[in-house]
């Protein structure tokens, strides 16, 4: 049994966590928090317009998150209990630029604000989703597109799905196609990891 | 490191390389897998730091997860099994933990570089740093409505408050080591010989002017050392004990984060008795070469006390910005 008090001690700290996200500097770099990751890439006449994130996080970052927010402990994620969870365990990612770091011929593209955020648990798994659009569309065919997706200061680990990390709708089947790429140009702890990019390959429209 | 450490590096490597000797076909056809939606292979980096340090990694990660596992096992109400599993896992969490960036290793091996100490002081330091380590997690989780509710509307002050303490300490003691060599080379110069100053052997020793004594005033630097690296909670620890309280197995969760404690005191403690050993190795050469060995612990007095007064002032100053 757990008294009244001691729940609502529990209850700040792990919403605390979710901003721990955001705040811990290099002396607590190791990772902590692992989310399993597939990127979609959407296009619009055969031009890239967008990025969806889908992520699914690890259990013991997820049971936090969802002590605390799961307000009414249904297991289920109303539209409040997402949009306090968007307030306080994911905007803050907005200073770490979502974890997505885009790159067109080596140059570093900052995309736009979130859109269509939404978080649910399926069979016990927190997944967040959220798409970012472009400034404007990109050809990805007319020149190197390469999307990282990592937490530069590698508190939270991403790993790309090992079976189907990267998705493209709005293209006919076999348009582009991707490889992931160790990005030495960027290497994140301390030197000692290159991250992850995933370079796409476009037919030219 | 400790030969714990070589074995565990061993295995890792082991596994590692059964990984990628282990080529994914297709079960039934024993081609590879052609569909456009299979994930292309990663070209890795395959230098040995890349390959010992993504083993590192993974092992980490892997033992997280499992320690979830076993701790929800308990949740569940199977209590010895997954409870010994989880202390196996979480002391091995602990050794390779301590291995990676941050955890005051620099500190430490400038330390014992610096000056004539016994082998157990090496491993001294280590438990210290990291009962302190795990010790501030848990007064972090328990004081969590004081020094998170800061968190919840802008940035975290006081966990910055915190590293700012550690390293501001760091530094402090830093500074204390340079004054003390700055006093044992004018004793030295002086003709006066400085005895090992950290053991306290028994009998009389002849002190500098200030008269700071010997073992005890030794014990203290270096126990407020340790206090200074290990102040910075540990992360892993304050989401152990956060996870157990959520699911009411606190018990479970505090013994987990005493064998983290358990595994990183190995880690740390290996480092400081290695760094004994090498002063040691080296000043026995030096005895029996053209070097003086007072000329030779001065400049190691010097070089510990800026190793360990930079460390300290420029991660205070980095967070200050």
């Amino acid at each position: 049994m757990v008294s009244g008090a001691l729940h609502r001690l529990i209850r700040v700290a792990i919403g605390g966590c979710g901003l721990a996200l955001a705040s811990a500097g290099p002396a607590a770099a190791h990772p902590h928090v692992w989310i399993n990751a597939v990127a979609t890439f959407l296009f619009e006449d055969r031009m890239l317009v967008s990025v969806r994130h889908h992520w699914e996080f690890d259990e013991m970052f997820a049971s936090l998150v969802i002590e605390e927010q799961d307000a009414d402990g249904n297991g289920k994620l109303d539209r409040a209990e997402i949009a306090s969870i968007q307030a306080n365990a994911f905007s803050n990612l907005r200073d770490y630029d979502y974890f997505t770091h885009v790159r067109i011929d080596g140059k570093d593209v900052p995309l736009q604000e979130v859109r269509d955020f939404t978080a649910r648990i399926d069979n016990g798994v927190l997944v967040y989703e959220f798409t970012m659009p472009l400034a404007k569309p990109v050809d990805p065919g007319a020149s190197r597109f390469a999307a990282g997706i990592y937490d530069p200061e590698y508190y939270v680990e991403v790993l790309l799905d090992e079976d189907d990390p990267v998705r493209f709708e709005g293209l006919p089947s076999g348009a582009c196609t991707y490889a992931i790429e160790e990005d030495s140009e960027h290497p994140i702890y301390y030197g000692m990891v290159n991250p992850l990019t995933i370079v796409l390959s476009c037919e030219t429209s | 490191m400790s030969c714990r450490g070589v074995l565990i590096l061993a295995g890792l490597a082991l596994l590692l390389w059964l990984d990628v000797a282990a080529v994914r076909a297709d079960p039934f056809t024993g081609r590879q897998p052609e569909s456009p939606a299979a994930a292309p292979p990663v070209e890795r980096a395959q230098g040995l730091v890349a390959v010992v340090g993504r083993a590192l990694l993974t092992f980490q990660r892997e033992t997280s997860r499992m320690m979830a596992e076993h701790m929800r096992a308990i949740r569940d109400g199977e209590t010895s099994a997954p409870l010994l599993i989880g202390l196996l896992l979480a002391f091995a969490y602990g050794v390779v933990h301590a291995l990676g960036p941050g955890h005051g290793k620099v500190v430490v091996v400038s330390y014992f570089l610096s000056r004539d100490a016994q082998i157990m002081r090496g491993f001294l330091m280590g438990l210290q740093i990291a009962i302190f380590h795990v010790l501030s997690a848990a007064v972090m989780v328990a004081l969590a409505d004081l020094v998170l509710r800061q968190a919840l509307g802008s940035a975290p002050g006081e966990v910055a408050g915190v590293r700012l303490a550690s390293y501001g300490l760091i530094a402090l003691i830093g500074c204390s080591m340079l004054v003390q060599a700055v006093q044992r080379s004018r004793l030295r110069r002086a003709g006066i010989t400085v005895v090992d100053e950290c053991c306290g052997h028994g009998h009389a020793h002849r002190h500098g002017p200030s008269g700071t004594g010997p073992g005890a005033g030794e014990g203290a630097r270096q126990g407020a050392l340790s206090l200074g690296v290990g102040l910075v909670p540990c992360t892993g620890a304050v989401l152990i004990l956060l996870y157990a309280m959520a699911n009411d197995i606190l018990f479970a969760g505090v013994v987990l984060v005493v064998a983290i404690a358990a595994g990183m005191a190995i880690t740390m403690g290996a480092l400081g008795v290695l760094s004994i050993v090498a002063r040691n190795a080296v000043a026995a050469r030096v005895d029996a070469g053209r070097i003086g060995p007072g000329r030779l612990a001065i400049a190691m007095d010097y070089a510990g006390a800026l190793a360990i007064t930079a460390l300290g002032g420029g991660l205070f100053w980095a967070t200050l910005q």
